[in-house]
């Protein structure tokens, strides 16, 4: 089986905008979503809805999500563990396959999907298309890399025989983020699906109803229902409830630091009941810096700072945040990114003219205000015209104090600071002076100093003289470490091994010194 | 399978570029000549160095004077080249012995200026006038970096406007083949041109042409959108067409746009161009060029998985090019054609065809410092060449010095062949014929 990746639109034809323009713009009418519990072949609805709102027009809710409990739970547990043998016995053949219709299925639904996605999120359309190409990557990536790389191992000698094969670890509890609800949500499900796993997944709350869009279309091809349970609700809820489960054996998180970390935690109490060792996977955040050297072209230094700093806002965990600029182009470099970001059109994703959308809800909107005026003092510049409705954050530079925890914390908005640096050394220094690793940017024309990045600087994905956002399946698996992350690289060669044990038989072959090989 | 019609012609074609490369143009011609072909032998010979020279020229303009010489050794002496390492490092070892590397890097700067030079017209507006004293036609183009903000495309579209008052009017009756013309890079004077949102991009555009044509055409200029990447092409081409059409312009007949033939769709561009020409009851100039972004498409849109907009040969696209003149030359008088290219067998096959429909109103574009020896025979015989000649500061105008390099050492260029000694007949058969061959 050969891995493609998806092709992305080309949306400068007329004919493809006006497909996707349609649904888009016609899809409101279905509003709100009402957004079940799925338990094996169950579905229903919980008594109080959680609303999720428009990002742009906050007054029109897109979804009602229902709310599952522990009782929600425990029963799908009980429904697994019934079904699950039957599962993990299929062939990897069959699973792979029908990891593939997903793909394909995810595909008929595109324009739908996408048009959910954005009105949930807010995002670009041409990111939601990217994203979207990934998500379908993320299928057809682990059902070639299930069949081609989890095969049994045999190593047979005249009188042993020796299989090392491996086995599906049972229950995985898949805790999605709402930045990239169709691409991270499909492959954190998909991956532990296809090796024979039983998967339940909370989705974001944000973003239930593209989750729930998804997750039909793993359940219309034929993945059971049994095997693949739907528990929308709220993190410190059925989030919890799921870590905490004594028979849930991994659990596979994208979100955030906080979040992550006290997953960890509670994952390592041995419950009474529990007789397994839980594994925790976390995707965490990211704080990511990007060095400009002396001879960068700045062209192309703009050119990938704006859509990695402000793409989807800066709501990404590879979102740039920390800009260290060589002193010789410093002057120069902040004159032309003040002035590009402010010719950022900022507004409705609907407007496919627009780079920046809103961010995701008023939560997170007031956060960002607040940070935005508590270091009113330190900016250098932003975009001036924005929208007034709307959860709209206008992308601004700041050039912060050392000290300032601006440079440390995780912002998830469109805030970018920048910093001079004398050295590209320097440079190095403090990119790797952070508590996380996952991607970095050098724009450099200096061959020693790239060699120099690329040995030394402490990250999941490094890029040089391109942005940092926007990393393809099997082209740059991606994840990070420190407190990014435990490591899992989503999209590579590795990932699947996450959620399965490696066995092995050993069998005797000798009967009273002949055997199967010896008496030929 | 070739008629002899068709044997005749092109034996008529190969006479005309014999007679045109015959022609020995002046001293300084020659000598422009020889040097372009010796950097041409050089260049293709060794193609490691090629490589780590052009990456050189391109990291020059960030540079201080004082570190080019630390970049040169880095680029040119640290890499793996054709050059013997005892011969790198013992003239590193004079130069750091010596304490040459201000000097050298002095030298090295001067060099590429040179270089850059014979491919600038000027550096500014201001030093133009003694220049557009000479005879040649020509088309301005203003050189730069990518504009990245609303401000800096307002810039650009003041340095196209400024240049324009520069420029003196052009009288009225004057033929359209001397008349001054502007050549437009349309992201550069409006950074709001989004693929997928492709009608307020037009908008955008059109308000940011708007004041440049209203004052070329009281002047009496011609103008051209030049032609960028395909992403941008529906987007430039709509603009045209709609521009073109309202109240104010739809009379003026000096405006113009490129199509260029490497692209598979340029004979249904010509097509939609013809029909657009007719309707407007004004011609059209339509500049016919093989195309400049070869590369980038290609990286483009394999990075995307794309299926590629442009001929993978050099081969298909030179046929397609001269289906393209002989559709041109068919729809005149809608459509106006301005040839440009400097290979000669296309530029023959364009004269040959423009000699037997009687077509006069034409013009050959070639870039300012390209094919001089060219220029000069095609003028002598009497035809009309119009130059496309880039203002600019010779350092950020560097991508350019590179994409003409690049053109003048490419192993499938004219020049390059012809530098290797390869025999005119031969250089001048016909695109076609090649495949029926196999050659």
């Amino acid at each position: 089986m050969e891995f493609k990746n998806e092709l992305i639109r080309d949306f400068s034809l007329e004919k493809e905008r006006s497909s996707i323009r349609k649904t888009l713009d016609s899809i409101h009418r279905l509003f709100p979503f009402q957004i079940p519990i799925s338990i094996g072949t169950k579905e229903k609805f919980s008594e109080k809805m959680l609303a999720h709102k428009n990002p742009w027009s906050p007054e029109l809710v897109v979804t009602n999500v229902s709310l599952s409990k522990a009782n929600d739970l425990e029963e799908t547990i009980q429904i697994s563990k019934k079904h699950w043998h039957s599962w993990k016995e299929h062939p990897q053949e069959e699973r792979s396959r029908l990891l593939l219709k997903v793909a394909e299925k995810l595909i008929s639904n595109k324009d739908l999907i996408l048009s959910v996605c954005i009105w949930e999120t807010g995002k670009h359309i041409t990111e939601a298309e990217i994203e979207f190409a990934e998500a379908i990557d993320f299928c057809r990536y682990y059902a070639m890399l299930a069949l081609n790389k989890l095969s049994p191992q045999k190593t047979i000698l005249l009188g042993e025989d020796n299989i090392y094969y491996y086995q599906p670890k049972g229950i995985v509890g898949c805790i999605t983020p709402w930045n990239f609800p169709m691409a991270i949500f499909t492959g954190m499900c998909a991956g532990p699906l296809v090796v024979g796993n039983i998967v339940i997944t909370k989705p974001a709350e944000e973003t239930s109803a593209t989750a729930y869009e998804i997750a039909k279309c793993f359940w219309e091809v034929g993945i059971p229902k049994e095997v693949f349970h739907f528990l929308p609700g709220i993190g410190s809820e059925i989030g919890d409830a799921i870590v905490n489960h004594p028979e849930v054996s991994v659990i596979n998180f994208t979100g955030s630091r906080d979040v992550g970390l006290s997953i960890l935690r509670s994952a390592s109490i041995v419950s009474p009941k529990q007789t397994i060792i839980k594994k925790v996977i976390c995707e965490l955040g990211g704080k990511n810096a990007m060095i400009v050297d002396a001879d960068a072209d700045l062209d192309v230094a703009i050119q990938s700072i704006l859509p990695s700093a402000f793409g989807f806002q800066g709501q990404k965990c590879s979102a740039l945040s920390r800009l260290y600029v060589h002193q010789n182009c410093y002057q120069r470099l902040k004159e032309r990114l003040i002035e590009a970001m402010d010719g950022l059109l900022v507004g409705s994703p609907l407007d496919f003219g627009n780079r920046v959308g809103p961010v995701i809800h008023e939560e997170s909107f007031l956060r960002l205000t607040r940070i935005q005026k508590e270091n009113e003092s330190f900016i250098v510049g932003k975009t001036r015209s924005i929208p007034t409705e709307g959860f709209y954050i206008s992308p601004s530079l700041y050039e912060l104090p050392k000290d300032s925890s601006m440079w440390r914390t995780e912002i998830f908005g469109p805030l970018l600071s920048m910093q001079k640096i004398s050295s590209f050394s320097e440079g190095i220094h403090l990119v790797n002076d952070s508590d996380y690793a996952l991607t970095c940017g050098v724009i450099s024309r200096n061959p020693k100093n790239v060699m120099e990045a690329k040995l030394k600087i402490d990250v999941g994905n490094l890029y040089i003289n391109r942005g940092i956002t926007g990393a393809i399946v099997n082209r740059q698996p991606f994840g990070g470490g420190k407190l990014s992350g435990t490591g899992a690289k989503a999209g590579g060669p590795d990932y699947l091994s996450l959620f399965v044990e490696g066995r092995t038989f050993t069998e005797n072959t000798m009967r009273h010194g002949f055997s199967r090989d010896t008496i030929q | 399978m070739f008629t002899k019609q068709l044997q005749d012609e092109d034996e008529e074609i190969l006479k005309i570029a014999k007679k045109i490369n015959s022609t020995s143009g002046s001293l300084s011609q020659r000598f422009l000549f020889f040097i372009t072909s010796l950097l041409i032998r050089f260049g293709f010979r060794y193609p490691k160095l090629k490589l780590q020279t052009f990456k050189f020229i391109d990291v020059l303009p960030s540079l201080e004077t004082k570190n080019i010489y630390s970049y040169f050794k880095i680029y040119i002496f640290d890499e793996d080249t054709e050059i013997p390492s005892f011969l790198k490092s013992s003239i590193h070892f004079l130069i750091h012995h010596f304490y040459l590397s201000s000097l050298v890097s002095y030298v090295l700067l001067r060099v590429i200026q040179f270089f850059a030079k014979l491919f600038i017209l000027c550096e500014s507006k201001e030093t133009l006038n003694r220049k557009t004293n000479q005879t040649r036609p020509r088309t301005y183009d203003i050189l730069g970096e990518i504009a990245l903000s609303p401000q800096e495309a307002k810039e650009y579209q003041k340095q196209y406007i400024d240049l324009i008052e520069e420029l003196p009017v052009v009288i009225h009756n004057i033929d359209p083949i001397k008349r001054t013309n502007i050549s437009i890079k349309c992201s550069g004077i409006e950074t709001r041109l989004f693929p997928e949102a492709e009608e307020v991009s037009i908008q955008f555009l059109k308000e940011a042409l708007r004041p440049i044509l209203r004052l070329a055409m009281t002047k009496g200029i011609g103008i051209n959108l030049d032609m960028e990447q395909y992403d941008l092409k529906s987007i430039i081409t709509r603009t045209a067409k709609e521009l073109f059409l309202e109240e104010e312009f739809k009379l003026y007949p000096h405006f113009g746009i490129v199509v260029q033939s490497y692209l598979k769709s340029s004979n249904e561009e010509l097509v939609l161009w013809r029909k657009y020409a007719k309707l407007r009851g004004v011609p059209i100039t339509i500049r016919l060029v093989k195309g400049a972004y070869l590369e980038y498409e290609r990286i483009k849109s394999e990075e995307r998985g794309w299926q590629s907009p442009v001929f993978d040969s050099k081969k298909e696209t030179d046929i397609q090019f001269e289906k393209n003149v002989l559709y041109l030359l068919e729809s005149f008088p809608y459509l106006r054609s301005a040839f440009g290219t400097h290979n000669l067998r296309s530029i023959s096959f364009a004269l040959y065809h423009t000699n037997q429909k009687s077509i006069t109103d034409f013009e050959i574009q070639m870039l300012f410092g390209m094919a001089g020896k060219y220029k000069f025979s095609l003028e002598s015989l009497g035809y009309p060449i119009r130059e496309y000649s880039p203002i600019g500061s010779l350092l950020p105008g560097m991508a350019y010095l590179i994409r003409r390099l690049l053109e003048n050492t490419s192993n499938q260029g004219f020049l390059y062949q012809l530098s290797q000694g390869k025999k005119l007949d031969s250089l001048v058969k016909n695109p076609n014929k090649e495949t029926q061959y196999g050659i």
